[in-house]
């Protein structure tokens, strides 16, 4: 067998699969020419974009057991703390807040900022790497769910009612009244829509770039469970109470996909960065891995208490936070491991939340007792695209990116199970261009089908009009004498028959008809 | 005034040509005899007249003003010009109003065709000499001449050089003075006279003064001068300007003339001879066919036309971006060119003769309008370069620019380098040039005379070298040890004093070492040098230059120089006694101290020398062994390897055994083979494996390595092939199986299998499948498990969801409609039997069929099929326009134009735009390229 050219093996190959290795023949010459260049062009790009893989200057690499004796699951985060570098010793954090309750958390997209959300009413934004705490709010009110919004300057809570946006310094600026009792909180960095469900069982989206609420949907499936997006193609997925994960759009009314993943409730899921795999976990103590492009369950793990809380790095490595344990599965979308690749104990406490830090190898752990970070070699992605998110951007950057993010804001309706749809033809059209006679021909034909079948498809008769209503036509002065009340009475009272009649037949069409048709109008 | 001053300059100009023609001819009369005395009384030497005496007559001191070097551009074209135009015209008029009142019908009546050549003149004037009348007119027709001359002279030189020269000469000195008197006549009459004469004998020729014909000199020279009708040209413009009065350039229109071309062939409209011939014309053809013709030819010559364009057109079409003005295509390539080849073309000269049309059009005018002047425009440079040939030209000019970017080059890198703050680099470099400094003193002592002798008298004046001096006497009575800084100072010292002593011996380092070093050593010696020129020539640059890298080096280089003798060494003796000789050599060199060495580092470098003497010998006897020839023998003759045992060491044989069986065998075999390997692997480890004589280590384990594979090999000789009987392979068979059993439980002890060793697993994170669950021992698992299952035994989710995809695909599957009338086309009647009743369906389309949903295998997922109106808006609603297929447009949009996905390159030409018209700039209709 030939070794497959670059273009198909490439990660930066497109389509790989969709389309034969051969351009296909073009009567028009000229297109053929066309055709032949632009898969020229595509090879090109595919063998230059190879090549700025040099560029990539960083290399990731996991823990690694001296032997088969040790295994990697078995090493403690003190001794591995001991062993990095002391860059990376600093990203080992622990916060003791015993009071305010489990805590949730989040990242902002370029994983310097931390928020996080006690159950009972503390919400902290801070630079986590530094100490610097850049606001601190005691609300004095449940705390269901926190979010960054684009930038670190803007974050969601939602609170016991309502869900707020506050800035930076920690100022309210708005109180979302459409959305509220919610437990979840998402947002769309490309669509500028904050995303929330709840108790409810509805899912929002608000555009928070036009403060217009984009799309309200409900969905018919109980109080949401769980809620995390795919970031590949910004497709919403939601676990819910019956084990079902469904996936939405804002454009759509029912979900894209439904599956019914677990038996019991689902408690997390998460998506990884390509979208191609999902993490669900359940009550029923199942972890399940599914295969987003094939829609099918690659994978069941088995775990001892139901996961609170799942999330998967950059690297495709999965944490699964259950109970106070903290496991960490490596290569886990590829084969079945029969082990995981770290575990992380949080002594009498329990894992509220997990989530990894962007490009950084760290888990962020929300938990009882405050909010802590675990090591996890191999975890984040090694090379930011400063152009993209840059992890080391300056104020005046911070305000370029916000431009630039703006500008090129997604419309909502964009969003759909597959992303590449835009430009394409759709998938109703005739997969050939026809000319114009050719063209004129199809719809002659149809048109003369369509007067068959009127024809065929039995009696187009215009229905008789009655003298009654005839008259009344007519004579539609308005004077009401005596022939006219009594004309009316009368219509009225065959339409009544004509009603009857008609429900009669409908009642009666199962069993046969004692008194003929003909006969059964006097009945 | 100003008239006044032209014609004074006027007259000093036609003074100078005067005097120049008789400087030419007297140059040309010195060249045929060079004796010639020039006295004051012989105004003619020769035929030659010296005008100098006219003018000395006539106004000397304005001459004597006059530079005479200076005038040596007689035919400079101001002069001609200044003639022809206002001068000429000055003339003209005084003329006019001289003739005026002296003889205006004469005048009035000489016309062109009377006006001669000077010499005719002169004939003239000897026939009329006395007469009076005559010598007016010769003197208006001389004038005339001149003018004439003056006016051709520069289109044409006449053949006849020196005599025109001279007669135009004489008759611009006559002009001159019939201007300046126009009494004084008879003077002039006089010279004419002499002049004449004069003007006759140099016709003649200077050789002979006898008589000649007049006649006969004046038709030679009259038939000389008529071959030339330029000469005849003459205008005048004396005519007064009128509607009948055109210039006719000279020419007259006789009536011969008129008469000559009516002696033509026979120009009849139509010919006899052919109107005889001929019948009646044929019709012609109807008016449509004719212009169909006409249209067709027509047709054809544009379409010839057009098809020039061709090529041109598809170009364009085809080309990926246009830049209007369009770039001429040559120096579009020399865009493209890489600097190698453009450094390539600037070898080959340009030629410069070939000018384009414009450029010599430019030329012309420029030349014309008196607006280029060459010399002033040559510089010293080109002067210079003139006189070089183009090679050398080009060579000097690539020098020069060379020299200017390597200029350039060590200036920025000299800025560069100035910058650098760090100490280490600064010391680095200091040694470093120092080093240089050393090296030039070393190899350019001859070449820097001075330099040389300057530091000569600085060694002889300091006296560094010698421990003569009171310091270092003193250093060394002080005992040399007690401080480092005097102590390097001293060693330094020591150190230039043995350099000086070399020097003095006459070699130098290079020379030292003797003339019979192998060729191998020397181009290690030669690439070791060059190793160091470039090294320090990217001084400065990076870790090599630091001190212990160097030094890193120069170890490494001194090893390669050690293996190198060594391996001569080996060549020489040809054998493994010449290792043992070089061990004992090295450690020779470690005892002959004289004294034991009790030091560990003395015997590690003994016990490495002993190790890299076994690794020698084991590569010797690898080397040996896998020679064809050998390893045939070992298979061919097995008891013959027995007698062979003293040459070769029995471990070695065995090896080459175990090679020959994996090579021979299945994988089985492969596997003992890698046993083997093993221990041999081990062996190789154990410094005493191997030894000189062919006894069996002591230490090694016979079950590994020793009997029980030769047994075995022994029998493994028995062929089995594709041929030989069914028993003997299954014997083969069942014997392999034993054999390899037998290996398995050979394997050595001290060989711990980490594999099966680890087969604890962690029942924490205890992850199985469900049916391994089932089957689990671990009894807790499988009762929480049945309790959960019990815990959702309520609440059958997963057949409520299959319920619901089986409702959906209900709902979206395609639908039919009974639309069917009771009694409506049929007959009612008694007799009438029932027809067969016609059903009216109507066909409702769904979303998607049952059958070809996309879920339709996957048994927990419903995915949605119904089209979002939304998603709609973002796509095409068929195939669009230049594309035939669905498949082909997709494909075209595979690739990522976005900055994001792409490189920089690839966005920049992906989205370049198709034309690109350069601002301000007026865009030329395009010109074919066939012109």
């Amino acid at each position: 067998m030939a070794p497959r050219p670059a273009s198909e093996t490439s990660k930066y190959a497109r389509d790989v699969g969709k389309f034969p290795k051969k351009v296909s023949k073009a009567k028009n010459k000229r297109l053929q020419q066309g055709l032949k260049k632009v898969d020229q062009e595509y090879q090109e790009f595919v063998k230059s974009a190879e090549a700025t893989d040099v560029l990539l200057q960083e290399e990731a690499g996991f823990l690694e057991a001296d032997g088969p004796m040790e295994r990697t699951m078995k090493f403690r985060q003190d001794d591995i703390v001991e062993a990095v570098d002391v860059g990376t010793a600093n990203k080992k954090l622990d916060l003791q807040l015993t009071e305010l309750g489990p805590y949730t958390l989040d990242f902002n997209r370029n994983g310097r900022k931390l928020l996080i959300g006690g159950k009972k009413g503390h919400v902290a934004s801070m630079d986590w790497r530094l100490g610097k705490l850049g606001c601190e709010l005691f609300l004095n009110e449940t705390v269901n769910a926190v979010k960054y919004l684009h930038n670190d300057n803007f974050f969601a809570v939602a609170q016991k009612k309502y869900t707020f946006i506050y800035d930076g310094s920690g100022t309210e600026l708005h109180r979302l009244k459409k959305h509220v009792e919610l437990t979840l909180l998402d947002f769309l960095p490309y669509h500028f829509l904050l995303v929330s469900a709840g108790y409810s069982g509805m899912l929002r989206y608000h555009d928070v770039s036009t403060g217009a609420l984009v799309s309200e949907i409900r969905t018919k499936l109980g109080p949401t469970q769980a809620m995390k997006q795919n970031p590949w193609n910004a497709v919403m997925h939601l676990g819910h109470g019956n084990g079902t994960v469904t996936m939405w759009t804002p454009s759509q009314k029912d979900p894209v996909v439904k599956i019914q993943s677990n038996r019991g409730p689902i408690r997390d899921l998460a998506v990884d960065r390509e979208g191609k795999y999902m993490v669900v976990s359940g009550s029923d103590k199942r972890v399940k891995i599914w295969d987003l492009r094939k829609l099918q369950e690659l994978d069941t793990y088995v775990i001892p208490t139901p996961a609170r809380s799942v999330d998967i790095s950059d690297r495709g490595l999965i944490s699964v936070g259950w109970g106070p344990h903290v496991s960490v599965w490596k290569d886990a979308f590829k084969t079945h491991q029969d082990e995981p690749y770290m575990t992380h104990l949080l002594p009498s406490s329990k894992i509220e939340k997990i989530k990894y830090v962007p490009f950084e190898d760290v888990l962020g752990i929300g938990h009882m007792k405050g909010v802590g970070s675990m090591i996890v070699p191999g975890a984040g992605e090694a090379n930011f695209d400063a152009m993209e998110i840059n992890p080391y951007e300056s104020a005046k950057q911070r305000q370029e990116q916000e431009v630039r993010t703006l500008l090129n804001k997604l419309s909502p309706d964009t969003i759909a199970l597959d992303p590449n749809f835009i430009g394409m033809v759709d998938k109703k059209a005739r997969n050939v261009r026809l000319n114009q006679t050719q063209i004129q021909d199809l719809e002659d034909e149809e048109k003369k089908e369509k007067e068959r079948s009127s024809m065929n498809s039995g009696p187009s008769y215009k229905p008789e009009q009655t003298k009654l209503k005839k008259y009344l036509q007519k004579n539609n002065a308005n004077i009401m004498d005596a022939r006219r009340m009594r004309i009316e009475r009368n219509l009225k009272l065959e339409e009544e028959r004509k009603e009857k009649l008609k429900a009669k037949e409908l009642e009666g069409e199962g069993e046969p008809d004692e008194l003929l048709p003909a006969l059964g109008r006097f009945a | 005034m100003a008239k006044k001053k032209q014609q004074r300059s006027q007259k000093r100009r036609s003074e100078r040509k005067i005097l120049d023609a008789f400087h030419l001819a007297e140059r040309g009369q010195n060249g045929s005899d060079g004796s010639d005395s020039d006295g004051e009384e012989l105004q003619v030497r020769d035929g030659i007249m010296d005008a100098r005496k006219f003018m000395k007559n006539q106004d000397d001191d304005e001459f004597e003003d006059e530079e005479l070097d200076s005038d040596e551009a007689l035919g400079s074209d101001d002069d001609y010009d200044v003639l022809n135009s206002k001068f000429s015209q000055t003339i003209r008029d005084k003329r006019k109003n001289k003739n005026a009142d002296e003889s205006d019908s004469e005048y009035d009546s000489v016309d062109e065709s009377q006006l001669v050549t000077l010499s005719e003149a002169w004939d003239l004037d000897d026939k009329y000499n006395s007469a009076k009348k005559a010598k007016s007119l010769s003197q208006l027709k001389s004038l005339e001449v001149v003018l004439n001359d003056d006016w051709e002279s520069d289109s044409a030189e006449s053949d006849s050089e020196s005599d025109s020269e001279d007669n135009k000469d004489q008759s611009a000195g006559e002009g001159s003075d019939s201007e300046d008197d126009s009494d004084g006549s008879d003077d002039d009459s006089s010279s004419e006279e002499s002049e004449s004469e004069d003007e006759d004998k140099m016709l003649r020729g200077s050789d002979d003064e006898d008589e000649i014909d007049m006649s006969k000199t004046l038709s030679t020279i009259n038939s000389h001068l008529k071959k030339d009708p330029e000469h005849k040209r003459l205008i005048n413009e004396t005519v007064k300007e009128n509607e009948y009065g055109i210039p006719t350039g000279g020419v007259k229109l006789s009536l011969a003339d008129m008469l000559g071309s009516s002696e033509a062939p026979e120009t009849t409209l139509i010919s006899r001879d052919l109107a005889d011939d001929l019948n009646a014309l044929a019709v012609p053809l109807p008016k449509r066919i004719q212009e169909r013709n006409d249209r067709k030819v027509a047709y054809e010559i544009t379409k010839e036309e057009v098809s020039k364009w061709e090529e041109t057109v598809r170009t364009i079409r085809d080309a990926d971006q246009l830049q209007f003005p369009m770039a001429p295509p040559a120096t579009e390539e020399q865009e493209e060119v890489d600097a190698e080849r453009e450094y390539d073309s600037l070898r080959i000269v340009p030629e410069n003769d070939t000018k384009s049309d414009l450029q010599s059009k430019i030329d012309a005018v420029l030349r014309a309008g008196a607006l280029l002047d060459e010399s002033k425009e040559a510089t010293f440079e080109q002067i210079a370069a003139a006189k070089l040939s183009k090679e050398d030209m080009f060579k000097r000019t690539q020098e020069l620019r060379r020299m200017r970017e390597l200029m350039f080059r060590d200036e920025q890198r000299a800025k560069r380098i100035k910058k650098i703050k760090s100490k280490q680099f600064r010391k680095i470099r200091k040694r470093e040039t120092l080093r240089d400094a050393a090296l030039v003193e070393g190899s350019d002592a001859e070449s820097d005379e001075e330099d040389h002798d300057r530091k000569r008298a600085e060694e002889r004046m300091s006296l560094r070298h010698k421990t003569q001096s009171k310091w270092a006497k003193s250093v060394i009575k002080s005992g040399i040890t007690k401080d480092a800084s005097t102590r390097a100072e001293l060693e330094e010292m020591l150190r230039s004093g043995e350099r000086l002593r070399s020097k003095q011996l006459g070699y130098n380092d290079g020379e030292r070492s003797d003339g019979n070093i192998s060729d191998v050593e020397r181009d290690y010696e030669n690439d070791d040098e060059e190793a160091e020129n470039q090294e320090r020539a990217k001084l400065g640059k990076g870790v090599l230059a630091m001190d212990f890298m160097k030094a890193a080096e120069e170890r490494k280089r001194k090893e390669n120089l050690k293996d190198i003798e060594f391996l001569k060494n080996m060549r020489e003796s040809n054998g493994t006694e010449a290792l043992d000789e070089s061990s004992k050599n090295s450690i020779n060199q470690t005892k002959n101290q004289g004294r034991r060495v009790y030091t560990p580092s003395a015997k590690i470098a003994q016990e490495e020398a002993e190790e890299a003497e076994e690794e020698a010998l084991h590569d010797y006897r690898d080397d040996e062994a896998r020679s064809l020839e050998k390893q045939m023998r070992g298979r061919d003759r097995q008891p013959e390897q027995d007698t062979d045992e003293n040459e070769q060491p029995p471990a070695k044989k065995h090896k080459v055994v175990e090679e020959e069986f994996a090579g021979f065998d299945d994988e089985d075999s492969d596997k003992e083979a890698d046993s083997k390997k093993n221990s041999r692997a081990k062996n190789s480890k154990n410094p005493l494996s191997s030894h000189n004589d062919g006894d069996l280590d002591p230490e090694e384990n016979p079950w590994l390595t020793g009997m029980g594979e030769s047994t075995e090999k022994s029998k493994k000789y028995v062929a089995i092939t594709e041929d030989s009987s069914r028993l003997s392979k299954a014997a083969n068979k069942i014997q392999k199986v034993a054999s390899k059993r037998q290996t398995k439980g050979k394997t050595p002890d001290t060989y711990i299998d980490l594999n099966n060793a680890m087969s604890i697993a962690g029942n924490v994170q205890h992850s199985e499948d469900e049916d391994d669950d089932e089957e689990g021992p671990e009894t807790r698992m499988f009762l929480q498990k049945n309790l959960i299952q019990e815990a959702f035994a309520g609440d059958d989710v997963v057949s409520e969801f299959q319920e619901e995809k089986r409702r959906i695909a209900e709902e979206e599957d395609d639908k039919t409609e009974d639309l069917t009338l009771p009694g409506w086309g049929g007959w009612g009647g008694a007799e009438i039997t029932a027809a067969p009743k016609k059903k009216f369906v109507r066909k409702i389309d769904g979303v998607v069929q049952k059958d070809k949903r996309k879920d339709k295998n996957l048994k927990n997922v419903i995915i949605n099929e119904t089209l979002g109106k939304h998603n709609l808006k973002y796509q095409s609603s068929s195939v669009p326009y230049p594309y035939e297929s669905r498949e082909q447009y997709e494909r075209a949009l595979r690739m990522p134009l976005g900055e994001e996905w792409t490189t920089k390159a690839t966005h920049k030409k992906a989205t370049q735009p198709r034309v690109v018209v350069k601002q301000g700039v007026v865009v030329d209709p395009l010109k074919a390229p066939f012109k």
